[in-house]
C-alpha cells in the first residue's frame, strides 16, 4: 500500500516567478533537501513520484496550491510539514499536510475550481456613476458580465492569435469586500473545460467593458480549489 | 541611468517591470542558499560580474567559489550582477534603473570592487555594456576615487590586452587566495582618509603576486602594428606578471553550499571539481596549458564535498567536473562510492569529459547505471598524422573499439567533436575526419541498427595565446567554409546530423584571443555602434565590427591570419602562465615535424616550465601522506 500525503503550499513572493515545471525541480530539490523518503519512479530516468495541482499562471500569488507526494514509508503529517518548512526557499510554505488513501489521490477528480481573488483600484469610479454606488454599479456589470452567453476575446497563442471564449470558463464571479477603493473580487474558474485560462484574460475583459477607464487591477491571488461537486 | 538607492530600485523592479519580462525568475534573486550580509560594520561590497545573462553565469563553478570565498570573509559580502536580456534592458532604460545586484537591489556604481568574470574573448562588448548600464565610466583613467575599483580575472585574463583600458587591475590565475588580499588592501586604503589616491591603491594592488594593472605600462607600436616594447611607467612595475597557483586543493576553499536556482539553469546540478590542470598537452588547447600542473583534490575530501552539497541543497545530480575526468588518480573507486552512496536516492553521478578508450565508457556505464543518453567523444581530426601534430594521442582504432564497445553496453547516440583548419591541415586530413565518420556510422548500423544516431559537431581552429599554436595565422574564411561544406556535403545520412559554427564568429574570437590594445578602441567603436551578446548568433553583427575596425583604422587579418615570428613581441608577454615560451616554441617546431609528446604524469617531466611547482606539489603530497601514515599507525 502506498503512503500518500496530500501537501497544501502557498507560493508567495519571488516564487510568483517561478514557472509550473521550474517549481517542479524546486519542489522536488526542497524535499531532498529535507530528506522526505520519496519513492522513485522506475525506467531510465528515477524521479520522485510527485503529482502537482493545476499550473499558476506567472506572477500571480497563491494562499493554498496541492500537491501529492508518494513516500516509501510511513510518516507523521506534522514530521512533514516541520522538517520542509525548515528547508524551503524565500515565497514558499507548506501549510498543511495530509494522509490520503489510494482511490482520492487523484487530483485532476477532486480539483475542479479555481478560486481567485482579485483587488480592483475604482479610483474615479464614483464619478461616472451619478445615480447609483460605485458598489452596486460594479454589481450590475458583474450581472451583465456574467448574462452573455459568448465573451470572445483574442489570445496570443504559440500558434499566433486565436479567439477563444472565456464565458465557459467562467463559474461565478461576486463581490466578497469593499475597503477604500479597493473592491476585492472573487473569480470562480472551471478548470476543467478545455485546458487553462489566464484569470487576468478574464478580469481584463470584464474591465475592458466597463463604462469607465479608471479601474485597474491592484493585485491578484489564488485562494485555492473548490472540489467537484 | 540616474542613481537609485537599493529601495528605489526594488519598488520599480517589483512594481512596474517583474511582470512584464521574460523569465522573471532572472532578476528577483532570493533563491535558496543565496548569502545576503547586514550588519554593522562597514564591508567592502564587492559585485561578482558576470557578462552574461543569469543562467549561464550560475553555471561557472569558479563564480560560485567566489562568492562562497567572499561572503566567508568578515569585512566583506559579494552579490551578483548578470546582464539583462534586451526586453529587461529596455525596460530598465524606460523606468530610469541601472545595473543591480540580486541579493539587495544595490545599483553596480554603489560597490567599492566589482570583478568580472571573462569565460571567453566574445564576451568583451559585454563587459562594457554592465559598466554603460552600471552608470560607471568605461575608461579606467577617467574613474576617480568614488568610482568602484573594476578587476577582471577568469581565461581570458591570460591576455588582458584588448580590455587594458577599461579595467583597472587583472588577476591571472587561481582566485581563491588574491581575492581575500585584494579585499584586505583595499580596506585599508578605503580607511585613509579623504585624500587618498587611486594610484597609489593600484600601486599597492601591484605589488601582489598575480595582479597586472595595466596602466602601468605604455606600449610602443612599429610602423608595420607589431609591438616595438612594452614601457613601465613606474619602475616597481612588474617586468613579468606570474600568475596565481592555488598549490593544495584541498586546503581551497569549495562551496559546499551553493545557490540553488529558481528557475532552469545551462548546469543545473553540483559541478565538483576533481582536479584542476591537465598535462595532456593537447597543442590547440589553452585550459591545458594556463591550469597546468595538475593538482587533485583527494577522494576522501571529495566525497566529503559531495555529501554536503547534496544535502545542503537537494541536487539530484553531481557532475565531475576537471578537464579530462577519467585522468583523476582513483576516478574508478570515486564513482564507485558516490553511485553507491546515492544511487538508491536516484541522484545521479555524471561524467562531463570522456577520453576516448573503453575504461572512460566504463566508467560512463558505471555512472549512469539507468540513463543511457548519448556520449560524447572528441577526436578532434582524422588522421594519425595529425593526432601526432596536435599532440591528441588518439588513434582511429581507439575511437572505432571505444565507439563499439559503448554501443554494445547499449548506448544509442554518439556525438563526435572536430576541428577545422589545425594548422599543418591537408585536404586528406578532411577526408580522413569522412572517413572517420562514415566508420563509426557503419559500426552504429551494424552494432544498434536503424536507431543508431550520430551527431557531428565541426569547429573552426581559433588559435589561443599561450599554446603552441599561438604564433600561427587562423585558416582563411573562405577554406574553411569550403571544408565545412565538403565534410557536409559527403557525410550526408540519415544517421547523421551535423552542426558547424558561424566562421565570422571565429575570426572574431581569433582576433580578440590575440589582441593588443589597440583593440580597446574597436571594442568601443563596435559597442557605441550596438554590438554587444557577440556569442548569441541572433545578435552578432558581423559588419558593424568590420565597420568599427576601419573607423580604427586597423586590419582584421592582421591579428586573425597573420603568422608571428618567434623573436616577434607578443601582446601577453608580460603574462607569465608558467608555462615557457620556450617549451612553446619547441612544441610547435615538433607539430611542424608531426612529433607526439607523452603525458608527464605516465612517462618523464617534459621541462614545461612548472618543474619547480610541481616538486613542490609532490613534496607536500608525501608530507601529507607521511602525516596520514603516521596518524594509521
Amino acid at each position: 500500500m502506498p503512503y500518500i500525503y496530500r501537501i497544501k503550499y502557498s507560493k508567495d513572493g519571488p516564487l510568483k516567478y517561478v514557472s509550473h515545471l521550474d517549481l517542479n525541480t524546486l519542489f522536488c530539490r526542497t524535499l531532498r533537501r529535507a530528506q522526505i523518503p520519496v519513492e522513485l519512479t522506475q525506467g531510465f530516468n528515477p524521479r520522485f513520484k510527485v503529482s502537482f495541482g493545476p499550473a499558476l499562471p506567472l506572477g500571480i500569488a497563491s494562499r493554498e496550491e496541492v500537491l501529492d507526494i508518494n513516500l516509501t514509508r510511513e510518516m507523521n503529517s506534522e514530521q512533514i510539514k516541520d522538517r520542509i518548512n525548515g528547508l524551503v526557499p524565500k515565497g514558499l510554505k507548506i501549510q498543511q499536510v495530509k494522509g490520503i488513501s489510494e482511490k482520492d489521490a487523484n487530483l485532476s477528480n477532486v480539483l475542479r475550481y479555481a478560486i481567485y481573488l482579485v483587488g480592483l483600484n475604482l479610483r474615479g469610479y464614483e464619478q461616472c456613476t451619478i445615480s447609483e454606488n460605485a458598489k452596486e454599479c460594479l454589481k450590475r456589470n458583474i450581472d451583465n458580465f456574467l448574462k452573455q452567453e459568448n465573451i470572445m476575446v483574442e489570445k496570443n497563442t504559440k500558434k499566433g492569435l486565436r479567439e477563444v471564449n472565456l464565458r465557459p470558463y467562467i463559474k461565478n464571479l461576486e463581490i466578497v469586500s469593499v475597503q477604500d477603493d479597493i473592491f476585492t473580487i472573487k473569480l470562480t474558474v472551471d478548470i476543467q473545460y478545455r485546458g487553462s485560462i489566464n484569470p487576468i484574460l478574464i478580469i481584463n475583459e470584464f474591465i475592458k467593458r466597463l463604462d469607465t477607464k479608471d479601474i485597474c487591477i491592484d493585485n491578484i491571488t489564488r485562494r485555492g480549489f473548490d472540489t467537484n461537486k | 541611468m540616474s542613481n537609485k538607492t537599493s529601495k528605489e530600485i526594488e519598488t520599480i523592479l517589483f512594481k512596474e517591470i517583474i511582470e512584464n519580462v521574460e523569465k522573471p525568475g532572472r532578476y528577483t534573486g532570493k533563491e535558496y542558499n543565496e548569502i545576503t550580509k547586514t550588519g554593522n560594520v562597514e564591508m567592502i561590497k564587492f559585485a561578482l560580474a558576470f557578462p552574461d545573462l543569469y543562467e549561464i553565469g550560475m553555471s561557472y563553478p569558479g563564480y560560485k567559489i567566489l562568492y562562497d570565498i567572499i561572503n566567508s570573509k568578515e569585512n566583506a559580502l559579494a552579490e551578483r550582477v548578470f546582464l539583462p536580456y534586451r526586453d529587461m534592458e529596455d525596460l530598465m532604460f524606460k523606468k530610469d534603473i541601472p545595473l543591480f545586484s540580486l541579493e539587495t537591489y544595490r545599483s553596480l556604481s554603489e560597490f567599492d570592487i566589482v570583478g568580472f568574470s571573462l569565460q571567453h574573448e566574445l564576451c568583451f562588448t559585454n563587459v562594457l555594456h554592465m559598466l554603460k548600464l552600471g552608470n560607471i565610466e568605461l575608461h579606467s583613467a577617467k574613474r576617480n576615487e568614488k568610482a568602484p575599483i573594476i578587476i577582471a580575472g577568469g581565461p581570458s585574463a591570460f591576455n588582458p590586452e584588448p580590455l587594458a583600458d577599461f579595467i583597472d587591475l587583472f588577476v591571472i590565475g587561481d582566485g581563491e587566495d588574491i581575492v581575500k588580499e585584494i579585499i584586505d588592501i583595499y580596506k585599508t586604503w578605503s580607511n585613509e582618509g579623504e585624500n587618498r589616491k587611486k594610484d597609489n591603491l593600484l600601486e599597492r594592488f601591484d605589488r601582489l603576486p598575480g595582479v597586472y594593472v595595466p596602466s602601468f605600462y605604455k606600449v610602443i607600436y612599429c610602423h608595420d602594428g607589431k609591438i616595438k616594447s612594452f614601457q613601465k611607467k613606474r619602475k616597481e612595475a612588474k617586468n613579468k606578471v606570474e600568475k596565481c597557483i592555488k598549490l593544495d586543493l584541498d586546503n581551497a576553499n569549495f562551496p559546499v553550499a551553493p545557490i540553488v536556482p529558481n528557475i532552469g539553469i545551462v548546469h543545473d546540478r553540483i559541478t565538483m571539481e576533481i582536479f584542476r590542470g591537465c598535462t595532456r598537452g593537447c597543442r590547440f588547447c589553452q585550459a591545458g596549458m594556463i591550469y597546468r600542473p595538475v593538482r587533485e583534490r583527494s577522494k576522501q575530501k571529495l566525497l566529503e564535498i559531495a555529501d554536503k552539497s547534496l544535502a545542503n541543497t537537494g541536487y539530484e545530480e553531481i557532475s565531475l567536473s576537471s578537464l579530462s575526468s577519467s585522468d583523476y588518480s582513483e576516478i574508478d573507486s570515486l564513482i564507485e562510492k558516490l553511485v553507491n552512496k546515492y544511487c538508491e536516492q536516484g541522484v545521479g553521478v555524471s561524467l562531463p569529459s570522456l577520453r576516448i578508450d573503453s575504461f572512460s565508457v566504463q566508467l560512463a556505464r558505471q555512472s549512469q547505471r539507468v540513463r543511457k543518453t548519448g556520449l560524447t567523444f572528441a577526436p578532434e581530426v582524422g588522421t594519425s598524422r595529425m593526432s601526432k601534430a596536435v599532440n591528441k594521442n588518439v588513434t582511429e582504432n581507439d575511437l572505432y573499439q571505444t565507439v563499439q564497445y559503448a554501443l554494445q553496453e547499449g548506448w544509442r547516440r554518439v556525438k563526435l567533436y572536430f576541428m577545422i583548419g589545425l594548422p599543418t591541415e591537408k585536404w586528406e586530413d578532411i577526408e580522413g575526419i569522412i572517413g572517420m565518420i562514415k566508420k563509426v556510422e557503419s559500426i552504429g548500423k551494424r552494432v544498434v541498427g536503424k536507431k543508431f544516431s550520430l551527431n557531428i559537431s565541426l569547429n573552426a581552429f581559433v588559435p589561443k595565446t599561450h599554446t603552441p599554436f599561438q604564433w600561427i595565422g587562423q585558416e582563411d574564411e573562405k577554406l574553411l567554409l569550403e571544408k565545412y561544406n565538403y565534410i557536409a556535403k559527403r557525410i550526408r545520412s540519415r544517421n547523421i546530423s551535423y552542426s558547424y559554427p558561424d566562421t565570422k564568429l571565429s575570426i572574431l574570437e581569433a582576433v580578440f584571443a590575440r589582441g593588443d590594445r589597440r583593440l580597446c578602441q574597436v571594442l568601443e567603436e563596435a559597442y557605441k555602434m550596438g554590438c554587444k551578446f557577440d556569442s548569441w548568433r541572433e545578435y552578432f553583427d558581423y559588419n558593424v565590427w568590420e565597420e568599427a575596425f576601419r573607423k580604427c583604422n586597423l586590419d582584421i587579418s592582421f591579428y586573425a591570419n597573420r603568422e608571428r615570428k618567434k623573436e616577434e613581441i607578443l601582446p601577453w608577454d608580460l603574462i607569465d602562465c608558467g608555462v615557457s615560451k620556450e617549451f612553446l616554441w619547441l612544441e610547435w617546431q615538433r607539430a611542424l615535424q608531426g612529433i607526439s609528446i607523452d603525458d608527464c604524469r605516465l612517462t618523464k617531466c617534459n621541462n614545461c616550465g612548472l618543474q619547480d611547482i610541481c616538486k613542490k606539489i609532490s613534496e607536500m603530497k608525501n608530507r601529507n601522506q607521511g602525516k596520514i601514515a603516521k596518524q594509521l599507525i
